[in-house]
């Protein structure tokens, strides 16, 4: 299988290509512009395989939530590659492959993530993960604060992302006691982009590019006048 | 040679295809104005929010339109300003990605330009030099073209654009969005006699334009009648007339100082009719675009990309819009 996927939803510029397993990845907390330097890596990644947008079989990409540039940028990215040759495309939560990345990392089983969505919020999501590190089960992603987030009751957890040091005063007191450790893991990866990307494409049909859209959480952007 | 063009840079999607002739081979467009009436007025993330899901839909709506395989297409053009950067972003991310894919040249087209070259779309296009009055919802300015690619900002608004001063004074007098339009339709009741306003600038030298005052001046009139209807239409017909008198004459002022014959109008404004009606009194050959190609539309983000493709220039690989880009920061053609 021949997968390419990206994330530009944190402040990271993440990029993997997998060629029947071998993986080609690049991972940066870039200076430039994510903007600037996402099509040049995806083309140095795909001469260096010797392949063409037509020669893959999916293009997955971060669908947020995240910044709402860069949740489209990697959106849109994927739209138009995936348009211009006819390739299907898969949505990756970008929380969903933050967790994968402490699962692989740090053997996290079960993974908190909350990332900073700015205006006293967080996007957060609840994973859990098989012994061989393939998702199992997720809760809801939402937009929400610190202190209401659903704490769980049972099992060992760890938390990552970026949103726990962001707000430390709301976290809810019994907190800490029901998470093992905070792990510095804190953006995506290109593995945990790919293998989550290759989880969906054996379970589930990919979606034509047409069909990409980002998944933005928070969707009260604008008051009403009144 | 089959261009495809791309235009997100406010709120409307716009998609066309042109050949290497100018000629328009297929085109669509979708308005967001009902989106953004309830705010009365554009906003910005809800505007990205809307491109992101029209432009790809558009983009394959176009292609069947024009029965074109994709891999005829020879270049992609977008919008990559002046606009809301965020609109800019989603159409510069899907165009320039779109022609990486197909292994075509890609451009990032200048909104104004496109404005500009609209006039070239028509049957019998004016000759160069010519000059030409902008006149939208973001821009007020008067331009000296001298050849494709040639532009000097002659004059350009201090403070509100045009079409914004029209939209502001329709919204303080209740009108619905987009109120510009609307201000227009009820002008045509007003009567003449009843309110003189300013003419903002014209007693200066110079080419630049202001408005808000008048937007001011339209306010103070608004709050010392009794808000009927008849009183509505009638500081609608005084704002309009000095709005058109004032455009009018710096046109004038423009032509005499560069010694031109020819004047092009084009940008949403230029569908008013009172002003198409003064310019036309003008001593000068007066030309507008046809009236659709006179607002936001893919169809001038083609033309110009074509042009630009063809005379050898293209975009890299880095996806770069700018919000704010001058017409005279533009590369002048080989």
């Amino acid at each position: 299988m021949k997968i390419l996927a990206f994330d530009t939803s944190t402040e990271a510029c993440v990029v993997g290509l997998s060629v029947e397993g071998e993986i080609l990845e690049y991972f940066s907390l870039p200076e430039k512009k994510q903007t600037q330097i996402l099509l040049p890596i995806i083309e140095d990644l795909l001469n260096q395989a010797g392949l063409k947008i037509s020669g893959l079989d999916a293009i997955a990409y971060g669908q947020g939530p995240g910044a709402f540039t860069g949740v489209r940028l990697a959106v849109s990215v994927a739209q138009g590659l995936g348009f211009s040759a006819d390739v299907p495309v898969i949505g990756i939560s970008t929380l969903a492959a933050v967790a994968q990345h402490a699962n692989t990392k740090h053997q996290a089983q079960n993974v908190l993530v909350a990332m900073d969505a700015r205006m006293g919020e967080v996007y957060f999501g609840a994973y859990q993960f098989t012994d061989s590190g393939h998702l199992q089960h997720q809760s809801e992603e939402e937009v929400i604060s610190l202190g209401y987030i659903p704490i769980p009751q049972e099992g060992a957890w760890v938390a990552a992302g970026t949103g726990w040091d962001e707000y430390p005063d709301d976290m809810p007191p019994d907190f800490s006691s029901r998470v093992s450790s905070f792990i510095e893991t804190l953006y995506p990866d290109p593995a945990s982009l790919l293998k989550l990307a290759k989880a969906t494409l054996v379970n589930n049909q990919p979606i034509p590019a047409t069909q990409a859209i980002p998944v933005y959480l928070r969707n009260n952007v604008v008051r009403k006048p009144d | 040679m089959y261009v495809l063009g791309l235009e997100t840079s406010c709120d409307e999607t716009g998609v066309a295809i042109v050949d290497g002739d100018a000629n328009i081979i297929a085109e669509t467009l979708d308005s967001q104005i009902e989106l953004h009436a309830q705010y009365g007025g554009v906003v910005p993330e809800l505007a990205s929010r809307d491109h992101i899901r029209k432009a790809l839909p558009l983009i394959h709506e176009t292609l069947t339109q024009a029965g074109l395989e994709a891999s005829q297409i020879t270049g992609v053009a977008y919008t990559a300003g002046p606009g809301l950067i965020g609109a800019l972003l989603v159409g510069a991310s899907v165009g320039r990605s779109l022609a990486m894919g197909w292994g075509v040249p890609a451009i990032g087209v200048h909104h104004m330009e496109g404005h500009l070259m609209a006039v070239m779309l028509d049957d019998n296009p004016p000759e160069f030099p010519f000059i030409a009055l902008l006149v939208s919802g973001g821009h007020t300015m008067l331009v000296k073209v001298t050849d494709f690619g040639h532009y000097k900002v002659l004059g350009s608004s201090l403070d509100d654009a045009v079409g914004e001063a029209f939209d502001k004074t329709a919204k303080l007098m209740g009108l619905p969005y987009p109120g510009g339009p609307e201000l227009a339709k009820i002008a045509t009741q007003g009567d003449p006699e009843r309110f003189t306003f300013p003419r903002p600038m014209v007693n200066r030298p110079g080419l630049d334009f202001s408005f808000s005052g008048l937007k001011t001046f339209a306010m103070n009139t608004y709050n010392s009648v009794t808000d009927s209807d008849q009183d509505k239409a009638d500081i609608a017909r005084a704002f309009e007339e000095s709005v058109c008198q004032t455009l009018t004459i710096k046109c004038a002022r423009a032509l005499k100082q560069e010694k031109i014959e020819t004047l092009v109008v084009a940008g949403g404004v230029a569908a008013n009719q009172r002003l198409r009606q003064q310019l036309h009194e003008l001593p000068a050959q007066v030309c507008f675009p046809q009236p659709q190609y006179c607002t936001d539309n893919g169809v001038m983000i083609a033309n110009a990309g074509m042009l630009r493709l063809k005379a050898g220039q293209q975009t890299g690989l880095e996806i770069e819009v700018n919000p704010r880009w001058s017409l005279e920061d533009l590369e002048v053609p080989a």
